[in-house]
C-alpha cells in the first residue's frame, strides 16, 4: 500500500468543494492522511524550516503552494527529487494545470479541479499502484487519451527528424507509450478519434 | 513570410529550424516550484520580450506547449493572452493552431472552445513547411481579399469578445475579490500609492482573467488626485481579509495628511481561521481600540463565499451586531465589492451606518471623493455618538435593579432616542424628537411609586410628604413657587405653600426630588429649569427651531446624575406635618363602623 499525506491548511476550503460525506470518506482511508489544525500547521512550519523527515514514507504528497514559502517549496522539490516521491501542488490561484515528469512525478493544479468528484477514486488506485500518473486524478479514463495524442506527436517529429540523438530519444519515449497502451502507428487515428467521440 | 513560431521543441526540428522568427516556451518543473509562480505571469513576460519590438503578420502556436501533457493545450491559453494584450500589439493578427487535431476536437478539449470558433483563428494539421506558407499566402490574399495582410477587423474582435467567456482562477472565489482587487489598484493610482502594492499590479497587469475583464469593460485612464485634510480626532480600524494586501496601505496614505486620524488593522490570516475564530479576535480588538469607525468587509472567510449563505449569516455582519453591542455609536461602515448578492437592507438594519461600494470601474475621483465625504461624516458622527451611547449605557446601568419594569422601558426609549438623535444627522427636526423622548424617560422616572407617590397626598422617598390635597382645585404643598425674572427662570424653592392651585407638575415631581433626594435648596440646579423650558417650548414646538447637540448633552448630563440611584441622598429636610387631623379621624372611623 502506497501511503499519501494531503496538507491542507485552509479547513474552510476543504468544506467549499467536498461534502460531509466525501469529507468523512476520505478521513476513513488508511493510506491517507489529512493533518488538522495544529498539527497541519506544525507540519508546514517543519517544511517551511527545511525539515521534511515527517515526509519520507510517503509515495505521493499533496499539499496546498500557497502555505508554502520560498524554502517550502525548495525542501519539497529536494525532498521529491531524492526519494523520487510524487508531489501535487494545488492552489486557487495556479490558473493552469501543469505536469511535470523531469525529475519527479508532478502535477501543479487548481483547487477546484484538485478537490474534485475523482479524487477519492484516484487516491484508492494510486495506494494500489504508484505507477499510476497523476493526470489521472484530472483526466480520468480519459487520461489514456493523452498518451495517444502525445504518441502521435512524436511519431510526427521522429518521421521528420534528421538529428539521431534526438531519433533515439524520440523512439524511447515511443516505445514506453507503446509498451503502456499497446498502440501502433496504424491504429492510433482511429483511437484517439474513438475516444474523443465519446466525450 | 513575416510570421512567428512559438514552440516548446515538441514539433519536427526542420519545421522550426524553416521559420525566420521562432521562440521556444517552455515551463518546466523549475518554474513550477518557483515562488510566486504563476502561468499567467511568466506568459506575459515571455510575450512582452518578444512581441514588442517586432511586428508579425501572422502566429503560429502548437495547441500544447508541454512535452509531457499534451492535454494541457497551453498554446490555446498564450493565444489568448496574446489576442487581450494591447501592450503586445498582435491583438488582430491571425493565429493559427498546429495539430494533428480537428478544432472540433480540440473544442471537446479546452477550457476555451469557443476561442477556436471566433474570426483568425486558424488550424493547420500539416508539418511541413511548405504548407505554413500556403496558409500564409492564402490569409495575405484570399482571408479578407484586399491585397493586404489581413487582420482581424474591429467588428471581429467585437465578436471574438463576445464569444469568449473566461472564468477567474477559484482564489478569486467570485467576482467580488476581483472587484475587490481592480478598485485597490484604481485607487491607490488615484493616490499615487499603486507602487506599494506591487503583486495587485502584477495580477491586474497579467492575468488573463483581468485582461478579459479590460477588454470587455474598458476602464478610462484617469487622472490622481491630492490627499485631503479630515479635521476630527478618530481611530480607524479596518477589518479585511485583504487589509494586508494593499486596502490597509491605501487606508494609511488615505489619511496620512491627517495626523489625528489613527489606523488599525486587524492582523490575523483570515483564509487559515474560522469564522468563529475571525470574530472572537475582531471582538478582542473592538474591545481594546475601541475605535470610532470600522470599515468593515462582508466577506472574510471561505464559507461566506458558499452561494447558498444568507446575508445574516456572513462574518462581517457578525462582527458588526458584535461591534453595535459593544458600543452603538461606533461607526460602521461596510466596504464590499459586492452590490448584487448583498442585501442593503439587511446590512442597514443589521446596524450599518454607511456603505462603500469596490467598484474599480467607476469614477475613481468620484468614488474616492464620496468615499471622503461617508468618512468625515462617520468621524463626525462617532466622536458624539460614541459618547452618548457609553452614558445612554450607564444610566441604564445605574438604575435601581428593584424597578426592573422601569429599567426594561428605560432602555427601550433610550434606545430609541438613540435612533432618532442617529437621524437627526440628516434631518435635524429628530434632534425634538429624541430630546421628547429623553424627556419622556425623565417623566417615567417620576412616575415610580418609590420616587413620588401621587395621592391626595404625595410623598417623596415613600415617606416625606411634599403636598396634600385640600379641596378640588387647592393643594397645601411644602414647596414654593419663584417666577421667572428678567434673566432667571422659574423654579420651585423649599418653603410650605398653602395657595398652589394648579395640578401636580412634573416641574414640581422634580423639583420634590431635587430637594429631598439631592439636598438642594430649590430646583433651579443642574439645569432642570433650562431644560423643563426647552421641552417645553423648543422641543415640542418644531416650528421654534430645533434643539441643539449642547442641549443633548445637557439633557443626558442631568439624567446621568437624577436617574442615578446611587447619587440619591439621605433627605435632610423635612416635609409637611403628615398627621391626621381630628375630622379626617372622625370620617374614616364613620366608614368602617
Amino acid at each position: 500500500m502506497n501511503e499519501i499525506i494531503l496538507i491542507e491548511d485552509r479547513p474552510g476550503r476543504q468544506k467549499q468543494f467536498l461534502t460531509d460525506k466525501q469529507f468523512g470518506i476520505l478521513c476513513e482511508k488508511s493510506y491517507l492522511n489529512m493533518p488538522q489544525e495544529e498539527i497541519c500547521k506544525t507540519l508546514i512550519d517543519e517544511i517551511n524550516s527545511n525539515n521534511t523527515s515527517s515526509l519520507l514514507k510517503y509515495s505521493l504528497v499533496m499539499i496546498h503552494r500557497s502555505s508554502l514559502d520560498r524554502n517550502g517549496l525548495k525542501a519539497i522539490d529536494d525532498l521529491c527529487n531524492v526519494q523520487k516521491i510524487d508531489l501535487i501542488l494545488f492552489s486557487g490561484g495556479l490558473s493552469q494545470l501543469i505536469y511535470a515528469r523531469e525529475k519527479y512525478q508532478s502535477l501543479s493544479l487548481n483547487s477546484k479541479e484538485f478537490y474534485h468528484n475523482h479524487l477519492i477514486s484516484f487516491l484508492d488506485k494510486y495506494s494500489q499502484e504508484k505507477t499510476t500518473s497523476l493526470l489521472e486524478l484530472v483526466y480520468q479514463s480519459n487520461w489514456k487519451l493523452e498518451l495517444l495524442m502525445r504518441y502521435r506527436i512524436l511519431k510526427t517529429k521522429e518521421m521528420f527528424e534528421e538529428d539521431e540523438f534526438v531519433q533515439v530519444i524520440l523512439e524511447e519515449e515511443i516505445k514506453q507509450i507503446e509498451k503502456i497502451t499497446g498502440i501502433s502507428s496504424d491504429s492510433v487515428n482511429t483511437e484517439i478519434n474513438k475516444i474523443i467521440t465519446t466525450i | 513570410m513575416n510570421a512567428l513560431l512559438i514552440h516548446n521543441d515538441n514539433l519536427p526540428t526542420l519545421l522550426v529550424e524553416a521559420f525566420e522568427s521562432s521562440l521556444k516556451f517552455n515551463i518546466g518543473l523549475s518554474q513550477m516550484m518557483q515562488d510566486g509562480f504563476s502561468f499567467d505571469r511568466v506568459s506575459h513576460e515571455f510575450l512582452e520580450r518578444h512581441l514588442t519590438s517586432k511586428q508579425f503578420d501572422a502566429i503560429f502556436i502548437p495547441y500544447t506547449l508541454s512535452n509531457q501533457n499534451y492535454l494541457e493545450l497551453s498554446g490555446i491559453r498564450l493565444a489568448l493572452h496574446i489576442r487581450l494584450t494591447p501592450e503586445f500589439r498582435h491583438m488582430r493578427v491571425p493565429i493559427i493552431f498546429i495539430g494533428h487535431e480537428s478544432k472540433e476536437q480540440i473544442a471537446k478539449l479546452t477550457e476555451f472552445p469557443s476561442f477556436l470558433f471566433t474570426s483568425g483563428i486558424f488550424s493547420i494539421d500539416k508539418f511541413e513547411y511548405e504548407s505554413y506558407l500556403k496558409i500564409y499566402d492564402w490569409l495575405k490574399h484570399k482571408w479578407k481579399s484586399d491585397g493586404e495582410m489581413a487582420e482581424l477587423s474591429l467588428e471581429d474582435y467585437e465578436g471574438f469578445l463576445n464569444r469568449i467567456s473566461i472564468d477567474p482562477p477559484s482564489n478569486y472565489l467570485s467576482h467580488h475579490s476581483v472587484d475587490n482587487e481592480l478598485s485597490l489598484l484604481r485607487w491607490s493610482e488615484y493616490l499615487k500609492c499603486d507602487e506599494d502594492i506591487p503583486e495587485v499590479q502584477l495580477n491586474i497587469k497579467t492575468g488573463l482573467f483581468f485582461k478579459y475583464k479590460k477588454a470587455k469593460n474598458p476602464i478610462q485612464s484617469q487622472k490622481t488626485g491630492s490627499l485631503f485634510l479630515i479635521e476630527g480626532k478618530a481611530k480607524v480600524l479596518l477589518i479585511d481579509d485583504e487589509a494586508q494586501k494593499g486596502w490597509e496601505h491605501f487606508y494609511r496614505t488615505l489619511f496620512k495628511t491627517s495626523p489625528s486620524i489613527d489606523v488599525q488593522s486587524l492582523n490575523i490570516d483570515f483564509k487559515l481561521n474560522s469564522k468563529s475564530h475571525i470574530i472572537k479576535e475582531a471582538i478582542k480588538q473592538i474591545e481594546t481600540y475601541l475605535p470610532d469607525i470600522i470599515l468593515l468587509d462582508l466577506r472574510l472567510c471561505d464559507s461566506d463565499f458558499d452561494n447558498h449563505i444568507s446575508v445574516s449569516e456572513l462574518t462581517g455582519i457578525k462582527i458588526l451586531e458584535k461591534a453595535k453591542e459593544i458600543n452603538r455609536g461606533i461607526q460602521v461602515i461596510i466596504t464590499t465589492a459586492s452590490n448584487k448578492a448583498i442585501s442593503f437592507e439587511t446590512v442597514f438594519t443589521k446596524g450599518a451606518d454607511g456603505f462603500i461600494l469596490k467598484d474599480g470601474r467607476e469614477n475613481t475621483q468620484q468614488t474616492t471623493t464620496n468615499l471622503l465625504e461617508i468618512l468625515k461624516v462617520s468621524i463626525k458622527k462617532a466622536l458624539w455618538l460614541k459618547q452618548l451611547s457609553k452614558n445612554f449605557s450607564q444610566i441604564v446601568e445605574k438604575c435601581s435593579s428593584s424597578e426592573i419594569a422601569f429599567k426594561t422601558s428605560l432602555k427601550s426609549n433610550l434606545e430609541i432616542s438613540f435612533e432618532l438623535l442617529e437621524k437627526s444627522f440628516t434631518k435635524p427636526k429628530y434632534l425634538n424628537y429624541a430630546y421628547l423622548q429623553l424627556f419622556h424617560c425623565i417623566e417615567d422616572f417620576l412616575r415610580l411609586n418609590s420616587i413620588f407617590e401621587f395621592g391626595d397626598k404625595c410623598y417623596v422617598n415613600q415617606n416625606i410628604l411634599s403636598h396634600k390635597r385640600l379641596d378640588e382645585k387647592r393643594w397645601k404643598s411644602i414647596l414654593r413657587y419663584r417666577k421667572s425674572g428678567d434673566n432667571n427662570p422659574s423654579y420651585f424653592s423649599y418653603g410650605e405653600n398653602e395657595v398652589m392651585q394648579s395640578n401636580i407638575t412634573t416641574d414640581f415631581k422634580m423639583s420634590c426630588v431635587l430637594v429631598f433626594l439631592f439636598n438642594k435648596q430649590n430646583s433651579n440646579v443642574f439645569n432642570w429649569p433650562k431644560i423643563r423650558d426647552i421641552r417645553n417650548n423648543k422641543a415640542a414646538h418644531s416650528k421654534r427651531g430645533n434643539v441643539n447637540l449642547v442641549e443633548i448633552n445637557e439633557i443626558v448630563s442631568f439624567m446621568l446624575k437624577v436617574l442615578n440611584w446611587s447619587n440619591f441622598q439621605k433627605p435632610t429636610k423635612k416635609g409637611l406635618n403628615d398627621e391626621i387631623d381630628q375630622n379626617s379621624l372622625a370620617a374614616l372611623i364613620n366608614k368602617f363602623q
